[in-house]
This record gives C-alpha cells, sequence and structure tokens, in this order.
C-alpha cells in the first residue's frame, strides 16, 4: 500500500467570522499520485493549498504532509515541496536565471540545477531579458522551474495553466506527466477546469463551495458521471416526445429534452421510439458533463 | 548559517533596483554640490581647513536630511520588491526559518544604509581631492580616520530606531504611498519640534535623532540618544516580528 503524502482531517477555515470558507475538509492524496484539485473559482481551493504550504494559519483540524504536521516540521517539509501559489511570484527586474538563484541556495542545489530546470520548461535562451518583460505564458514556465528547483517529492500547482495558451497548457500536461512517471514525483494541482486536468490527473477532489463533493479515482468519477448521465434530444417535435418519452421522465430546456440514460441500448430504444412515432431526431447525444454540471449533480447528490 | 543564505538571497534581490541607484545618486548629490560651489570660492572661503574636519562637517546634511529621507526611501522600496511581484508567497513557502527572512530583510536594510554611509564618504573625499587639485590649499594635514568612522557609527546608530519603525510599517502597508508620507512627514515634525515649537520631548522622538546629534546644543547628549535609538529599534522590531509571525494572511 503507497503512502499517504497529504491528509487532512476535518480542516476548516474562517477569513472572517460569519463566513466559512472551508469546512471539514478531509484530503488525501497519496505517494506518486497526480491529484486533481478541483473547484470553481472561489470554492476554497487556494485556501486549502495556502494551508497546506502553511501561508495560512491552521485554526481548525489537522494537516499532514510527509507524515509531519506543517506547523511543527515546517522547515522539514517546505524542503520537499516545490509550489506555485495562484501567480507566478518572480522578481520582475531579475533573469529568469537570477530569479533561480535567489532561491538555489535556500534549497542547498547545485548551481547546475538552475540550467536543467530551465531547459525543462523551455526557457533556457532567455539570456539577460527580465523577467518583467516575458509574456504571462513565461513568467507562468518561469515559476513552474522555480517550483522544480528543489527536485521536490511533492510538487504543489495552483491553477498553473493561467495564462498558457494551448500549446502551453499540452506542454504542461506532458510535463506532469514526465515528472510523474519519470521522476516520481507526487502532484497535487488545482483548476477550475475538469477537461484540463482529467487527462492527467489519477485522482480528484472536487471541492465546492469549501466543502469537498467527491475525493477518489478518475474511474470511479466517471462511473459517478455515467451514472447520473443524461440524453440531450432534439426533434421536429419536442411536444410530442416530450409525451412519447414520459417514462423516462423527460425535462424540458429552450430547445432541447434531456432524460436520464444508462447505456447505449437505451439510448438506441428511446432512438427508435421517436422515429416509430414519426419524429425526425435532429440531435441525440449525451449531455456534456462539464464540471458545473457535476457540480450541481454532485450537491443535488449531497443534499 | 541560515541567516546568512537568506541574507545572500535578499541582497541578490537588490540587483538592478532603485534602492542601489538611490544610493549612488543620493550620496553623490551632497559633495556633488559643494564640489561644485568650490570650484569658484568666495574671497573670505576658509583655507587650509582639516581633512578630519571636512569629513565631520561633511555628514551634517546626511545626519538631518539626507540620511532619514534614504532610510525611509529604501525602506519602503525593499519591502515593495516582494509586495511588487508578489514575493512573499515565495519567500514564506521556502525552507527558511521566519526570523532569518525577517532579520535577512532588516539586515539588507542596514547593508544598504552602510553603503550609503561609505559611497558618502568615498564623494566626500573623491571631490575634495579633485578640488584641492583645482584650488591647492583647500585642505591640510591628513584626515583622522577613526575620528571619522566612529562619527559615522554613531550617524549609523542614531537612525537605527527610525529603521526600525520604518520598517514595521512598510512591512505592514502594502501600499508604497503610505509608508514613504508617514515617513517624511513623521521626519518633518522634527525640525519643527527643534526649531519652531522648542519642544523638549524632541530627545526622546526617534525621527529627530539625527539631527539632535549634530546640534551644538545636544551633541552633547549624542550618547544618550544612541541608546533612545537601540531602545526604539528593540521595541518596533520585536513588534514587527511578532506581527509578521501571526498576521493571518501573510501577503
Amino acid at each position: 500500500m503507497k503512502n499517504t503524502i497529504i491528509r487532512t482531517n476535518g480542516l476548516s477555515y474562517k477569513y472572517a467570522k460569519a463566513v466559512q470558507t472551508l469546512s471539514d475538509i478531509n484530503l488525501e492524496v497519496a505517494q506518486g499520485a497526480v491529484y486533481g484539485f478541483l473547484g470553481p473559482n472561489g470554492s476554497g481551493k487556494t485556501t486549502t493549498l495556502s494551508l497546506l504550504l502553511g501561508l495560512l494559519n491552521n485554526q481548525q483540524g489537522t494537516i499532514e504532509i510527509f507524515g509531519k504536521n506543517i506547523r511543527q516540521h515546517r522547515m522539514d517539509i517546505l524542503k520537499r515541496i516545490g509550489s506555485l501559489i495562484e501567480v507566478p511570484s518572480l522578481y520582475g527586474h531579475l533573469t529568469a536565471k537570477e530569479n533561480l538563484e535567489v532561491y538555489r541556495p535556500i534549497y542547498g542545489v547545485k548551481s547546475d540545477r538552475i540550467k536543467e530546470v530551465l531547459k525543462t520548461v523551455g526557457l533556457e535562451d532567455t539570456g539577460k531579458k527580465t523577467a518583467k518583460k516575458f509574456s504571462l505564458g513565461m513568467k507562468q514556465r518561469l515559476a513552474i522551474a522555480l517550483a522544480l528547483l528543489p527536485n521536490p517529492e511533492l510538487l504543489i500547482l495552483d491553477e498553473p495553466t493561467n495564462g498558457l495558451d494551448p500549446n502551453g497548457i499540452i506542454e504542461l500536461r506532458q510535463l506532469i506527466k514526465m515528472l510523474n512517471e519519470q521522476h516520481g514525483m507526487t502532484i497535487l494541482i488545482s483548476s477550475h477546469i475538469l477537461s484540463e486536468v482529467e487527462k492527467t490527473v489519477s485522482h480528484l477532489g472536487i471541492i465546492y463551495k469549501g466543502k469537498m463533493l467527491f475525493q477518489g479515482t478518475l474511474p470511479e468519477l466517471h462511473s459517478f458521471q455515467q451514472r447520473d448521465a443524461k440524453l440531450c434530444i432534439n426533434t421536429s417535435d419536442n411536444e410530442m416526445a416530450y409525451r412519447v418519452l414520459g417514462t423516462y421522465q423527460p425535462e424540458r430546456t429552450e430547445d432541447t429534452i434531456l432524460v436520464h440514460c444508462s447505456g447505449n441500448n437505451e439510448i438506441a430504444t428511446i432512438n427508435r421510439l421517436l422515429i416509430q412515432n414519426n419524429l425526425d431526431v435532429y440531435l441525440l447525444r449525451p449531455q456534456e458533463n462539464n464540471l458545473e454540471q457535476l457540480f450541481i449533480n454532485l450537491t443535488t447528490t449531497a443534499s | 548559517m541560515n541567516l546568512l543564505v537568506s541574507l545572500r538571497s535578499e541582497t541578490l534581490k537588490l540587483k538592478r533596483t532603485l534602492s542601489v541607484y538611490l544610493c549612488i545618486l543620493g550620496a553623490a548629490f551632497g559633495p556633488l554640490m559643494s564640489f561644485l560651489e568650490n570650484l569658484h570660492p568666495h574671497p573670505n572661503q576658509k583655507r587650509g581647513q582639516s581633512w578630519t574636519i571636512h569629513f565631520l562637517e561633511g555628514r551634517e546634511p546626511v545626519s538631518i536630511a539626507l540620511l532619514p529621507l534614504y532610510t525611509v526611501l529604501v525602506c519602503t522600496l525593499l519591502m515593495q520588491i516582494e509586495y511588487r511581484d508578489k514575493g512573499w508567497k515565495q519567500v514564506l513557502t521556502s525552507p527558511q526559518r521566519m526570523i532569518d527572512i525577517f532579520l535577512a530583510k532588516f539586515l539588507s536594510l542596514h547593508a544598504m544604509i552602510f553603503l550609503f554611509l561609505f559611497s558618502y564618504l568615498c564623494c566626500l573625499g573623491i571631490t575634495a581631492f579633485t578640488t584641492e587639485l583645482v584650488q591647492p590649499g583647500l585642505y591640510n594635514g591628513k584626515p583622522d580616520i577613526t575620528a571619522i568612522l566612529i562619527a559615522n557609527v554613531q550617524v549609523w546608530i542614531l537612525v537605527l530606531g527610525l529603521s526600525a519603525i520604518q520598517f514595521w510599517i512598510s512591512l505592514r502597508l502594502k501600499n508604497f504611498i503610505a509608508p514613504v508620507g508617514i515617513g517624511v512627514a513623521c521626519w518633518f515634525l522634527s525640525p519643527m519640534m527643534i526649531f519652531e515649537f522648542k519642544a523638549d520631548i524632541v530627545q526622546y522622538y526617534p525621527y529627530a535623532f539625527t539631527i539632535l546629534g549634530v546640534l551644538p546644543d545636544h551633541k552633547a547628549n549624542i550618547v544618550t540618544y544612541q541608546w533612545y535609538s537601540i531602545a526604539t529599534a528593540v521595541i518596533f522590531l520585536s513588534i514587527a516580528f511578532l506581527e509578521f509571525r501571526i498576521r493571518k494572511v501573510r501577503m
């Protein structure tokens, strides 16, 4: 059984007395996992990550990283972590190399490591160009290089694709896979876009309004999605289709009808039923299970 | 050891910053003005002044205005490096002790103050030497290096209190204008209290210590002012560090 790298128990946090930002967060990240921490903006992702890194003082619950308490073993833990929280923290008046040089002795790594990480993120040829002249994507990549500098066992990336173009996003995805597969790095990556992380992650945690709605493997999430899948239908006469599909408990939207369905056989049956009733089928596809929809589904399930 | 590593990191951040340019320009300004004035001396110009007196009198503009204002500006600029570039998050998630981060920042401020005082002395020397080449006989004798160094160390001790207060204010306020505004206003109160209101309380006022150190009426109490300055520094650094440790949202 793999070790747990991050474990939080009943983590709760309030910025203001009346507003509960986090409530009973039980995060579990196994060694070697790529853990996607998903949630819409303002759901509490950054607050959770800030608590993990000791940027915020823990108010309630416990945090264990590498089996140690962050408050008592802050230095030992931070030596083994690389992080990028929200926007890149770079010194605009320094070059890429100088930015890394600021932190190199703190992590106790050799000078060669700077070249290595700059090459990894594709910034080895920026020369004397200072960071303030970098594009947002370049800044993001430099911040990732900074996170990789200590060759960490755990990499925490908060919305790392912000500002990256589609090519940059693909490159980052490949980089995360490479770091995980070849270097055995455990990676915790937060995002508000499911499609962005689902190609990379092995485990997922979904947070919504400060509460964990789901935590498990990607197949577990897919089975949840399928269990709750809906079919989107548009026909030549939606009124009649609504009546014909009465047994499927249809829902009406502006242009379409939504019905619950549990597999391909059921989709074929629905299609046959519509055609037998002389209806022309213009659209018959599974409803896009985007994160927003998933949140709604999860919230409904939770309530 | 850890403190040295943190200090190295802090000094690296200063590369190409306004603080460095400000240090050199600020240090060169006074001596350059005096040099230009001495190029065409008026008939009653005092000649044969000792080099030591030249250096000791030369610290007056530094003590009265240049050093306090420079300290106010550099304090703010040092913190702005982190605030402007959102660097605090990276600093605080790196494996450095909080006390090392805090002290390294304060020591880098004082490294800049030392650099300023040293640059000022160099500028005083260079401009006076150049003037001597153009107008021989203006200066006389050998400079008493020990006396000059002691006088400068005294100025540094007198600015300790002010620097700790400004350090605390700049750490608290993310904004650039507010700490500078507060610092300049507090400094401006010093000459007002000394010359305008003739308030006795000025001898406890940290922003006035460097000024009092060069005023004939107050010079005798310079050691007392130095102790007040050290005490102020200890108090405000302690407050600043406590706040730095316990503040809920760290930048």
